[in-house]
């Protein structure tokens, strides 16, 4: 299993140089940030998983600035913020009310592994806080097909994607890591706190990828800026990228934790 | 209670795609009775100049627009 390593060693400093340009952008200067941003990009590349998201989302730093940054790359797929949201040391919380962020990132601009149509994709939502309701949406969108992530949907699913949808949801336990992913067509799962993992109820059909982007925080219903099930779960990290593997996640999921710890924010 | 700001229809208006501070939006929603609100974080975080405005601007009770189910495809 990964665990924290001590600083020094090539592949740390590969891990600090990538994570030192984000820490001038976003104006990292704090040294336990620093050390815990650096952790955690080698631990991801050392398991493999680096190379599987296409955006990251660390809500380190307390500001506006500091958690738009996709520490994947810097220069696309950054966080644009909207509406009511609090901004602190702990993540970036939404209101429950107005709040998203657009992740500027949709399926079709990516170059997904493809199932037949379907793009094979995870997304990961760290809540720091429990939502309310429980409805509410961690991110996702609507174009064609629901692509979501939430603790508890209306319907009593958990998350979509192309073509499926997960149930039961978690009623209770809110906080921690939440993944969907969907390895093939046939076997998408959802995963919570990494022993909590749920298999679809059913998943079929072949839908093209979204054409418009995904919110974190919120929801995106077809580009009308309404229905957005904005949640109150503060987040603490997120990610959307290629699909994982139920290893993987449970492999995330400890990363995911040591990075939480790191910065003494364990939910 | 959760409290919002209510906003007339030329001060939502006003108020789209324009920035409170210098990295966030705001982003006026209808509630249940179709009128225009934003949020208390917005008005408190303003620091925008040009909408110094919203501080003033009446604070309502925040009455939200029932959620659809959920669409399985």
């Amino acid at each position: 299993m990964p665990k924290l390593l001590p600083v020094g060693g090539f592949g740390f400093v590969k891990a600090s140089n990538i994570a030192k340009t984000f820490f001038e952008v976003a104006g990292i200067v704090d040294a336990t940030q620093r050390l815990a941003i650096e952790q955690l990009i080698y631990n991801l590349c050392n398991f493999g998983l680096w190379d599987k998201i296409i955006a990251l989302y660390p809500m380190v730093g307390g500001t506006t600035l500091a958690h738009s940054f996709n520490l994947k790359n810097l220069v696309k797929h950054n966080l644009t913020f909207f509406g009511g949201w609090t901004h602190s040391e702990t993540g970036a919380k939404p209101n429950g009310i107005n709040a998203y962020a657009d992740t500027n990132l949709k399926a079709n601009d990516v170059a997904f592994i493809l199932d037949g149509s379907i793009a094979l994709k995870h997304f990961s939502y760290y809540a720091g806080t429990t939502a309310t309701p429980l409805t509410s949406v961690f991110l996702g969108c609507f174009d064609v097909a629901n692509e979501f992530l939430t603790p508890s949907s209306s319907s009593g699913t958990s998350g979509g994607m192309v073509g499926g949808q997960l149930s039961p949801g978690f009623l209770n336990n809110l906080t921690g890591a939440h993944l969907i992913s969907q390895p093939s067509v046939e076997t998408p799962f959802f995963a919570k706190n990494k022993e909590q993992i749920k298999n679809p109820v059913s998943a079929s059909g072949a839908i093209s990828p979204s054409t418009i982007n995904y919110f974190l925080g919120a929801y995106n219903f077809q580009n009308l800026g309404t229905n957005l099930q904005s949640t109150t779960a503060e987040c603490r990290f997120s990610s959307f990228g290629l699909a994982m593997s139920v290893n993987d996640a449970e492999i995330y999921f400890k990363i995911l934790d040591d990075f939480q710890a790191a910065l003494n924010r364990l939910p | 209670m959760t409290k919002v700001r209510l906003l007339t229809v030329p001060q939502k208006n006003e108020l789209v795609g324009q920035l409170f501070d210098t990295d966030s939006y705001f982003n006026p929603v209808q509630d249940i009775n179709n009128d225009w609100i934003i949020s208390n974080e917005e008005t408190e975080q303003c620091v925008n100049p040009d909408f110094a405005w919203v501080a003033a601007l009446p604070e309502i009770e925040y009455l939200p627009k029932p959620n659809p189910p959920f669409l399985p495809k």
